[in-house]
């Protein structure tokens, strides 16, 4: 009894010492207020976001606009077709972004191109689809991600197994264009979550951009 | 000073007969054309579809700085046979002092005689070198370009005739836009009305751009002749080991080295205007060049110097020319030592640094990862956004080459851009769209009775659009917008553009934007 006693007692030293070196919200990275039903407490520092359907790019740039504005760096590795200005409507900041152009994906570079972007940029925006990419290309660059703390999101098809979280976009609707008259204006887009940590409570969201 | 000019070397590396049409691209802008190509009226500087437009055979290539740098190191080894000590400005111009050659073969133009000869050689005919002979390494490249056509272009400006050479030739080339632009509203136009002021003068007035102008336009050499030499503790050297086989490894080699060699330069309040590099292989072989930066040289710079040397020198039968095929192979092993050594060193007077506060962690990790990056996939693989004015979504914002620009800025805004930030009146209101296709892609619009559709000059549309063709794809259009007349440019005939736009949503719940130029619909952009 008087041992247990003891151990409840804890010296005030230990506790600063056995205090973890990163507070759990530091390894979260915040994410626009659009998304905060589809993504509550933001993302997870290393874990893997793969947005498809029509709009994923979208999507993915919104994903990109909160960590941005907090100082992160993000890069996007793709041809470059990536429109820099809707880029920057969403907010992400463009003086911390680099376009990396590393080849048709799942090539024999991309992999290291894209490991190396994983090494330093908080924000990896891979363009999927140009081609098949390995699993085992795959299982080192989610492993490379996590253990750098840094978030891949992962737009288009052609990824081998499942991301950590999975935006699904289910349906687009645009306001603002009519018969000859009009802008596109406004974008509602039904997203639904998944995915390996959100598979157990999976969400249905709607998006509003523009 | 004699000035070896190889003109469009960007295009004579791909091993094409000069008179077919061939032209290099950066970013959809034409760098350099062969004299085929320029007989049908393509110019540097234009637009990609413009030149298309002027001649529809023209073979189009990305420009690969790497490849170029590479193939000119097979006429820089040529040329070491003429004289020993070569300073590379860029690839396809170098120069060399002309006096000792100039002693040995017996004259000027037996220099430029015995040039064309082993420079000939190498080309092989794909293209052909101009040498200029004259006082200063500007002059000489001015002569260089002016050297009349013919088998074997050459001028030489005798001594003492340099001034005279550069009085009738205008201010511009000086190549310094800032002071030229004052200096032309000043009604100084050519480079004699410059000379013809006082030294002190143009100092008082310009500072020391205008200082060195003026000796550049008075035909004295770039910078003061140098009265110290570089003490030897200032050369920087890695002696590898193991002996390195890989270019991109002696390329992260050469980029420390780079760091270093400009830290201790900057501790001293100097920098340098030229760099020799010297690389040594485990069975002695032995390579220095020396390279020139016009101004000041950053650590990039330098690395980048680093890597086409080796690169020429290691890999001789990788290079996309393959130019240098039939001369003697690269080294038979590893290289064992690399150094540099600042050549020029000049007193640092206007470089200041940004004054935005302390780089962060994350910025000093992106710098490097860019670096590797460009190690691994060549420069120009890694591009950041520039802010360029503009009324379409690809226009507004583009991509620039990260090796242009300084990382740690604090805004995407270019050198001298103030001014476009706009407003751009015919711009589309926002949203603008996530994905701007590289190229535009041709679509046919048709109407509900499938004729296509057709705006008139006065901006009117033939019929409602009711379908979009895309390749085999058949789209009905379920709502759009337009059309949004774009006259841009009428005072400039090669880039015109006369459009209208529309936004179209298809009933597979895209959003396009869609363009008709000249009768022809295009895809331009995607609301993904």
């Amino acid at each position: 009894v008087a041992a247990g006693a003891a151990l409840r007692v804890v010296p005030p030293e230990l506790v600063e010492r056995v205090q973890p070196v990163s507070l759990a919200f530091e390894q979260r990275l915040p994410v626009a207020e659009s998304l905060h039903t589809l993504l509550p407490g933001g993302i997870q520092r290393g874990s893997t976001v793969a947005v498809s359907g029509t709009g994923a790019t979208t999507v993915a740039l919104t994903v990109l606009a909160a960590p941005s504005q907090a100082d992160a760096w993000a890069a996007v590795v793709g041809d470059g077709s990536i429109g820099l200005c809707a880029a920057e409507e969403h907010g992400v900041v463009l003086h911390r972004l680099v376009v990396v152009d590393a080849g048709p994906s799942g090539g024999a570079t991309w992999a290291t191109a894209v490991a190396a972007v994983v090494d330093a940029f908080d924000l990896v925006l891979v363009e999927l689809g140009t081609g098949p990419v390995s699993d085992r290309d795959a299982r080192r660059l989610v492993a490379r991600a996590k253990e750098r703390g840094s978030v891949l999101v992962l737009v288009g098809a052609g990824w081998p197994g499942t991301a950590d979280v999975e935006l699904q976009v289910t349906g687009s609707a645009w306001e603002g264009l009519g018969q000859g008259d009009g802008a596109l204006r406004h974008r509602r887009l039904a997203v639904q979550t998944g995915g390996r940590r959100g598979a157990s409570r999976a969400r249905v969201g709607e998006l509003l951009v523009g | 000073v004699v000035t070896v000019w190889c003109p469009d070397w960007p295009v004579v590396i791909h091993r094409r007969p000069p008179e077919e049409p061939v032209a290099a691209v950066v970013a959809n802008r034409i760098v350099a054309c062969s004299p085929g190509a320029r007989s049908f009226g393509v110019q540097r500087g234009q637009r990609r579809r413009e030149a298309q437009g002027r001649c529809p055979g023209l073979v189009l290539v990305e420009r690969d700085v790497a490849a170029e740098a590479r193939s000119f190191e097979a006429v820089a080894r040529a040329l070491d046979g003429v004289c020993p000590r070569l300073e590379l400005t860029r690839p396809g111009l170098c120069a060399f002092p002309a006096r000792g050659p100039g002693r040995y073969f017996g004259g000027d133009e037996a220099v430029a005689a015995e040039i064309h000869r082993v420079v000939g050689a190498v080309l092989e005919g794909r293209g052909q070198c101009h040498v200029g002979v004259a006082e200063g390494t500007f002059a000489a490249g001015l002569a260089a370009r002016a050297a009349p056509r013919g088998p074997a272009p050459t001028c030489v400006v005798p001594p003492g005739d340099t001034p005279a050479f550069l009085a009738p030739l205008a201010v511009t080339l000086l190549e310094m836009a800032e002071l030229t632009d004052v200096l032309l509203r000043l009604g100084i136009a050519t480079l004699g009305d410059l000379a013809a002021l006082a030294a002190k003068d143009v100092l008082a007035r310009f500072g020391t751009v205008g200082e060195r102008a003026h000796r550049l336009a008075r035909g004295e050499e770039h910078e003061p002749p140098a009265t110290a030499v570089a003490p030897p503790e200032l050369t920087v050297v890695a002696e590898l080991d193991p002996p390195l086989e890989r270019v991109d490894q002696a390329a992260f080699v050469g980029k420390r080295l780079a760091d270093e060699l400009l830290e201790r330069l900057d501790h001293m309040g100097a920098t340098c205007t030229s760099i020799l590099v010297e690389a040594e292989t485990e069975h002695g072989e032995y390579l220095a060049r020396c390279w020139r930066h016009e101004g000041a040289l950053s650590a990039g710079a330098v690395a980048d110097r680093i890597r086409w040397q080796l690169d020429g020198w290691i890999t001789p039968a990788l290079g996309a020319a393959g130019l240098t095929a039939g001369l003697t192979a690269g080294p038979t092993g590893g290289l064992t030592r690399l150094a540099v050594r600042p050549d020029r060193i000049v007193a640092a007077t206007g470089r200041q640094l940004g004054f935005w506060g302390e780089r962060t962690e994350g910025t000093d990790r992106a710098i490097r990862a860019v670096a590797r990056l460009q190690g691994l996939l060549g420069p120009g693989a890694v591009r950041v956004p520039e802010r360029r004015g503009g009324r379409s979504p690809g226009e507004r914002i583009v991509l620039v080459p990260a090796e242009g620009v300084e990382l740690d800025r604090a805004s995407i805004d270019g050198a001298g851009t103030a001014l476009l930030g706009g407003p751009w009146p015919g711009a589309l209101p926002a949203p603008a769209p996530a994905r701007v296709a590289l190229e535009p892609q041709p679509v046919e619009m048709l109407d509900a009775g499938a004729a296509m559709v057709t705006v008139s000059g006065r901006g009117v549309v033939s019929a409602p659009p009711a379908t979009l063709v895309i390749g085999r794809r058949r789209l009905s259009v379920t709502a759009w917008a337009g059309p949004w007349p774009l006259d841009e440019r009428w005072w400039d005939t090669l880039r015109r553009r006369r459009q209208a736009r529309f936004q179209l949503l298809t009933d597979d719940g895209v959003a396009r934007l869609c363009v008709i130029e000249a009768g022809r619909w295009w895809v331009t952009a995607t609301y993904d």
